[in-house]
């Protein structure tokens, strides 16, 4: 059982992509910090956009098949996942946005 | 300060009032820390603004060393929130940041209430080492909100990027990096003018001058920030319309 967001599509990506855990765990770590965001703040939709279209180039660079079918179903598997128990509150634009709407 | 610096003190007062008496109303609703502790560092911001505007408002000689002395305590507890808030909202994860706010809370304590006790009510004496304390105390917080912002804007480009960060939230981390940028140089140009007052008993009108045109940008740049007019907000989006300061995420 996965413990957060992270984990789960981790875990998922080790699985369907053929890279070890350790291998997985980065790419998807590098995919993200490319994508601006931090892996245990990331919501959902985030991870989303991030594996449909930061992913590919990296599974790409690491010599990964079938990187369109293996991002597809993974997006699909994020959008089933169970709510994230971390919560992911700590969102730094959502703070900044609060403090300039309030 | 003969010059335009406690025009631009004044301003700076009443502007930081007015955003962290805003920010309390915010924290009472929401109940969150960010605004809290931001309100706290304007609001006690103003307060000592206002203490060390005493003296040069009201010409009686005797209240400058109290007032001044009140300024630099009721300033005690600013750089401190500052600090505090720029963990909370970059670097809660990091052991390290905690260290950080101890440091500030030490280093100002040291600092002001060390020079208190060796006669040293005014703060201005930069032969004293407790000077120095207070200095970096008051000038380290300010230089690591704005390099935490600034390290924010560029992630939020990258966000940006991907549609996941509206252009408005990316600009807000750039004018609060230009913020605490602007704490820094105002440090600095305290130095100048602490130095000038010990070798001249009196302010540098150049300084002076600099000292409230710093202000005024300060002011300028947190209003964008916690009160975006239409205008600019129109300038930033690139878009006619505005749809309100949250963005979807």
């Amino acid at each position: 059982m996965a413990e957060n967001l992270f984990d789960f599509v981790a875990q998922q990506l080790e699985q369907s992509s053929g890279l070890d855990r350790l291998a997985s765990r980065g790419t998807l770590r590098l995919a993200l910090k490319n994508a601006g965001l931090n892996p245990s703040t990331a919501k959902q939709s985030q991870y989303c956009v991030v594996v449909e279209r930061v992913l590919p180039g990296e599974l790409d660079s690491r010599g990964v098949k079938e990187v369109r079918a293996i991002c597809a179903a993974l997006i699909e598997q994020i959008h089933n996942a169970p709510a994230d128990p971390s919560g992911a509150t700590t969102d730094v634009d959502g703070i900044f946005d609060r403090l300039a709407g309030g | 300060m003969p010059g335009g610096a406690w025009i631009g003190q004044l301003i700076a007062a009443v502007v930081y009032l007015i955003v962290g008496l805003r920010l309390a109303g915010l924290a009472s609703r929401t109940r969150e820390r960010p605004e809290r502790l931001l309100s706290n560092l304007f609001v006690w911001s103003g307060i000592s603004y206002l203490l060390y505007l005493v003296p040069l408002i009201v010409p009686v000689e005797s209240l400058w060393t109290p007032f001044n002395f009140a300024g630099r305590v009721a300033y005690i507890p600013a750089p401190i929130f500052i600090a505090l808030f720029t963990r909370e909202v970059f670097r809660s994860e990091a052991r390290l940041s905690a260290w950080m706010i101890y440091a500030t809370s030490a280093l100002l304590v040291v600092g002001v209430g060390g020079s208190a006790i060796v006669g040293d009510f005014e703060g201005f004496t930069l032969g004293n080492p407790l000077f120095w304390l207070e200095w970096t105390g008051y000038t380290i917080p300010f230089a690591w909100a704005g390099l935490e912002a600034l390290r924010q804007h560029r992630k939020s480009l990258r966000r940006l990027r991907l549609g996941l960060c509206d252009r408005m939230t990316c600009n807000r981390f750039l004018l609060w990096s230009l913020f605490g940028l602007v704490q820094i140089a105002l440090s600095l140009v305290m130095l100048e003018m602490y130095a000038d007052f010990e070798s001249n008993n009196a302010f540098s009108a150049f300084f002076d001058g600099l000292t409230g045109a710093l202000e005024l940008l300060s002011i300028a740049l947190i209003w964008l920030v916690f009160f975006p007019p239409r205008f600019y907000q129109r300038l930033i989006s690139g878009t006619g319309a505005v749809d309100g300061a949250a963005g979807e995420r």
